[in-house]
């Protein structure tokens, strides 16, 4: 299965290293913006939904589902109307003005995926609140945690 | 609906409820065809190590549950009349927002009945798979759980010797 | 290596204290990317905001591309030998005229260790004993406070070792914003079952996390810690065959907590008595516990009574000397360790022998090749007190990457000091706040772009080679204080020509380095940890495994008093003012607030308020508010949390304006000026 960037915040620290790492990967612009919620944080990036509502309001096929996988961005055919950025439920696609008005959206850091490297983000969060899920392994780890034992 | 309860201190590790829960939820039904399709048929029910012993997980149905806060379509819903978090395929867009969310890690990618894998308790049994599948009785309903702690209270009592 | 001319070069962060290894990407002597050491034992490739943002450092716009001079009509770009021949002879003249004591040199913890030995070297070989740095504004308290307790003011125990801790207890500190990259070990203690214990008068993300948290009002900390000591005592929980074995002193301390019980203390600190109980039970039950310090402890008018309440509380639960546990001051620079060890500090040599002692001045002479009595036998000025003296009896001041115009407290009084010096040298990456005041600014070179030594705060040192070329006509340090060393006539004591031979010479010099040579330390991937003697000798990880660095190898108790800050609100000025970093910014802000992606995270000096005293106040968030103290008044936006307590307001002190808030009273013992509480009141505008 394709994988998707699995947030678990509550070991998020709201430390920005992964919205430092992102921006400096990707141009100055960071895909994902870390938002603090009472005594939490959360960083907010593309969730490669499988059935996304981006890709069904993109009267352009710019943005296309790919099956049981994310979604795929064809750059060449987005005139940047901005309607995915309204449909998405998270608010993390923004179409990025400037001459080159251009899509802001997370691809899990492709480039240097196809290299066989993680996204910056996974690799830079010191506390483990990002990883690249695929298999499971991280509902593996919270089942392990001490909290979902029944008794101590 | 009655809730599945586990009697952790039983469980031996034997996957018994695994096994059934794939089968249960797979197109045909049957052990010896469920093997060899392809997507190879979920589980929703977990053995996992607790502290020292082997013990099932599964979905709790929990009343205000962090996945149903999370669902952005309102896809996974709290049922009022089955006490069951209710998954609508239909309405899921995929967005795992529901697996970030689960503190337990009860609920799973999927891609063969919309895009996750959660306890459904077993729709249309009566009783769920992994309960009857049990060997040493580790799962089991709400009502017998309370019945088996009695009727081993009682006999704990009984053998413990008690001049009468 | 992937592209074709492209390297790799593992370089040692030059942020905080936790040493992170970051690899950068290097073509034709530029950095042109940076990657994630992954097999980094330091760091395992985490990087925090800062880490991620270094490369913007290199090949700045605002970086010193040359000797610039101050002229009448600004600044003048001047060749090398022009701007050091000058120099020369502008100090030499002041110290014919007025002695060496009129000389001052501000070392720096944000440069190798061997650039650290030369400019102490070079200011005692002057024949003056002022140059310090500023570890005199964050740990200087633990040098004073830890030294007579355990021998050595060290963290006891690596970063790491965190990880293996059954409980945690951090006071004044804050790692999850200022050390990230080390909190993942305070993570991993948790995910395995610890209790973590928070003191801290914000709801900080540390405290997130936390069991227990207890929201101690600035400047109460010893309070608290006394009560805690207190309930231990009571109730028989103290480990009393490490208290009987390896310590002394224990019952002038029992006598100092008798009456410091929960009830007393809630009154004082404000956190109430029963979490002060459950702290002090969780913390002596659950063992090893490591106690994690910072600069809530350090920066007070009684900081060096504070760290020794905290050593009190260590080790009456025998929580020294044992994997997992420790005495954890969690240093805030790359090379603030360094710099202490390397004695950068006015009242001692390299390796931490005091000046006063002749033995140990005549060792430091002989391997200088310097005739007896060049160092003179009294301690020099401080920073604070050079900053005092400034114009005064000190009329020539070299800052080596210090900013104090934005670092020290009552900053205003202290540019006007700069001002008045008869010379001011100052050698830094950019024009920075002070540097504006000097009549000479020289380009230093950064971080990746020299070579050298740095210990982090668990006394790892490790070497950082230097990867690229620095911009324009900038050197690096070490170059320039040779070369000015030589242009003083003091070419025969500094013959070494590359960061390696300075290592040797410390080698030499600082015995717990004996065994660090440049050849060792460049191949080990984790540094190493000192004191490490000899060649053979592998580091010591954790001290005090045996015996302590104390003459008869025991821990001293020393009996604390508790006396409240000087300055508490009242009714001009009824809120308590208190100051600490942001996770996108770093001390005087000179680096960050030139990074535009640390200037998106945090643009500008805000204050954290209550939402109820803001509406008490009749302002809201965002609003523009005047932060007034009897020092100064600053203008700044207020963002209203309700993680910070009541009648407590939050500064970061990154930005020019916080430090002319603050309280300009030292630690009588360490010198160390009491940033963390000041009375202040709130305008709206």
């Amino acid at each position: 299965m394709e994988p998707f960037l699995f947030v678990d915040f509550s070991r998020c620290i709201a430390c920005q290293a992964c919205w430092a790492a992102c921006r400096r990967e990707h141009g100055g612009v960071s895909r994902l913006h870390l938002l603090c919620f009472q005594e939490a944080a959360v960083p907010l990036a593309c969730r490669q939904c499988r059935k996304a509502p981006c890709a069904g309001f993109c009267p352009e096929g710019a943005l296309v589902q790919e099956e049981g996988r994310g979604v795929k961005f064809l750059e060449e055919r987005c005139t940047h109307c901005g309607l995915c950025a309204a449909a998405c439920p998270f608010g993390v696609l923004e179409i990025v003005p400037g001459p080159v008005p251009d899509l802001s959206r997370c691809d899990l850091c492709r480039r240097r995926w196809e290299e066989g490297l993680m996204p910056v983000c996974v690799l830079t969060c010191p506390t483990r609140a990002l990883s690249l899920d695929a298999g499971g392994a991280v509902g593996r780890r919270r089942r392990a945690q001490p909290a979902a034992f029944p008794v101590s | 609906m009655e809730r599945i309860l586990v009697r952790w201190e039983r469980c031996v590790g034997c996957r018994s409820c695994e096994l059934a829960c794939r089968v249960a939820h797979s197109a045909s039904g049957d052990l010896f065809s469920a093997v060899l399709e392809r997507p190879a048929p979920s589980r929703r029910i977990y053995v996992e190590q607790a502290d020292k012993t082997p013990s099932p997980f599964l979905c709790r149905q929990c009343e205000d549950a962090p996945c149903v806060r999370s669902c952005p379509t309102r896809a996974l819903a709290h049922d009022e009349t089955t006490g069951l978090v209710a998954y609508e395929p239909a309405r899921c867009i995929g967005c795992h927002g529901c697996v970030m969310a689960c503190p337990f890690g009860m609920i799973q990618p999927d891609v063969r009945e919309g895009f996750i894998a959660k306890c459904d308790r077993c729709k249309g049994r009566d009783r769920p798979a992994c309960v009857e599948a049990c060997p040493t009785h580790t799962l089991v309903l709400e009502k017998d759980f309370l019945d088996l702690r009695r009727k081993e209270a009682v006999r704990n009592l009984v053998q413990s010797g008690n001049p009468v | 290596m992937g592209k074709e001319g492209r390297s790799r070069v593992r370089t040692v962060c030059p942020y905080c204290a936790v040493g992170c290894h970051v690899d950068l990407l290097v073509e034709e002597g530029r950095a042109v990317g940076l990657d994630y050491a992954t097999d980094s034992p330091v760091n395992g490739g985490n990087l925090c905001a800062k880490g991620n943002a270094v490369l913007d450092l290199l090949d700045h716009p605002d970086r010193l591309r040359t000797p610039l001079r101050r002229t009448a009509s600004g600044w003048e770009a001047v060749g090398w030998d022009e701007a050091l021949d000058w120099a020369a002879e502008r100090i030499g003249t002041i110290r014919d005229r007025h002695g060496p004591d009129a000389l001052g040199f501000l070392s720096s913890a944000k440069c190798t260790n061997e650039e650290n030995y030369l400019l102490q070297k070079l200011a005692r070989l002057l024949g003056s004993n002022n140059v310090d740095h500023c570890a005199r504004l964050c740990h200087a308290s633990t040098l004073t406070g830890l030294a007579p307790v355990l021998g050595m003011g060290a963290a006891t125990n690596p970063l790491h070792d965190l990880a293996q801790a059954r409980c945690l207890f951090l006071v004044g500190s804050n790692p999850a914003e200022n050390h990230p990259v080390a909190f993942q070990w305070v993570r991993e203690a948790k995910d395995k079952g610890a209790v973590v214990i928070v003191a801290d008068p914000r709801k900080t993300p540390t405290a997130w996390i936390a069991d227990l948290h207890l929201p101690v009002r600035p400047g109460t900390d010893i309070a608290l810690l006394h009560a805690m000591l207190h309930v231990i005592l009571r109730e028989g929980l103290e480990d009393k065959a490490f208290i009987r074995s390896r310590t002394t002193g224990f019952e002038r301390t029992v006598r100092a907590v008798r009456d410091t019980a929960p009830e007393w203390a809630q009154s004082v600190t404000g956190v109430p008595a029963g979490d002060i109980l459950r702290a002090a039970r969780l913390f002596a039950r659950t063992r090893p516990g490591a106690l994690i310090y910072c600069m809530g402890i350090t920066q007070h008018h009684n900081g060096t009574q504070a760290v020794r309440a905290c050593a009190n509380l260590a080790l009456a639960t025998g929580n020294v000397g044992r994997p997992g546990s420790g005495l954890i001051p969690v240093r805030g620079q790359d090379n603030v360790q360094g710099a202490c060890d390397m004695g950068a500090l006015s009242a001692l040599l390299p390796g931490y022998r005091p000046v006063a002692d002749p033995q140990a001045r005549a060792a430091m002479e002989a391997l200088w090749g310097c005739p007896p009595g060049t160092i003179p036998d009294r301690p020099g000025l401080t920073v604070t007190e050079m900053e005092a003296e400034a114009g005064r009896t000190l009329r020539a001041l070299v800052a080596m990457g210090e900013n104090p115009a934005v670092t020290s407290p009552a900053g205003g009084r202290v540019a006007e000091g700069l001002e008045r010096l008869d010379f001011f040298l100052a050698i830094d990456l950019f024009l920075t706040e002070s540097a504006r005041s000097a009549h000479l600014v020289l380009p230093a070179a950064a971080w990746a772009e020299k070579s050298g030594s740095k210990t982090s705060a668990d006394r790892r040192v490790q070497w950082s080679p230097r990867a690229v070329l620095p911009p324009g006509d900038a050197r690096p340090d070490a170059w320039i204080i040779t070369r000015l060393a030589r242009r003083l006539g003091l070419g025969a004591h500094f013959p070494c020509e590359s960061p390696e031979d300075v290592l040797r010479e410390i080698n030499r010099a600082v015995p717990a380095y004996g065994g660090i040579t440049p050849e060792r330390i460049r191949e080990a991937p984790g540094g190493i940890h000192w004191p490490c003697p000899r060649q053979d000798h592998p580091g010591t990880p954790v001290l005090f495994e045996k015996t302590f660095a104390t003459a008869d190898g025991r821990a001293r108790f020393f009996p604390v008093s508790f006396d409240p800050p000087p300055e508490s609100p009242d009714a001009d000025y009824p809120l308590c003012l208190t100051t600490g970093r942001v996770t996108a910014h770093y001390n005087s802000g000179s680096m960050t607030r030139r990074t535009p992606a640390l200037l998106e995270l945090s643009p500008e000096l805000f204050v954290e308020v209550h939402p109820e005293d803001a509406a008490r106040l009749g302002f809201s968030e965002g609003s523009r508010v005047r932060v007034v103290t009897r020092r100064g008044a600053v203008e700044a936006s207020a963002y209203l949390s309700s993680a910070v307590a009541r009648g407590v307001v939050f500064a970061p002190f990154h930005f020019p304006g916080t430090n002319r808030l603050t309280l300009d009273v030292v630690d009588p013992e360490a010198r160390i000026p009491a940033f963390k509480a000041a009375a202040c009141r709130l305008e709206p505008l």
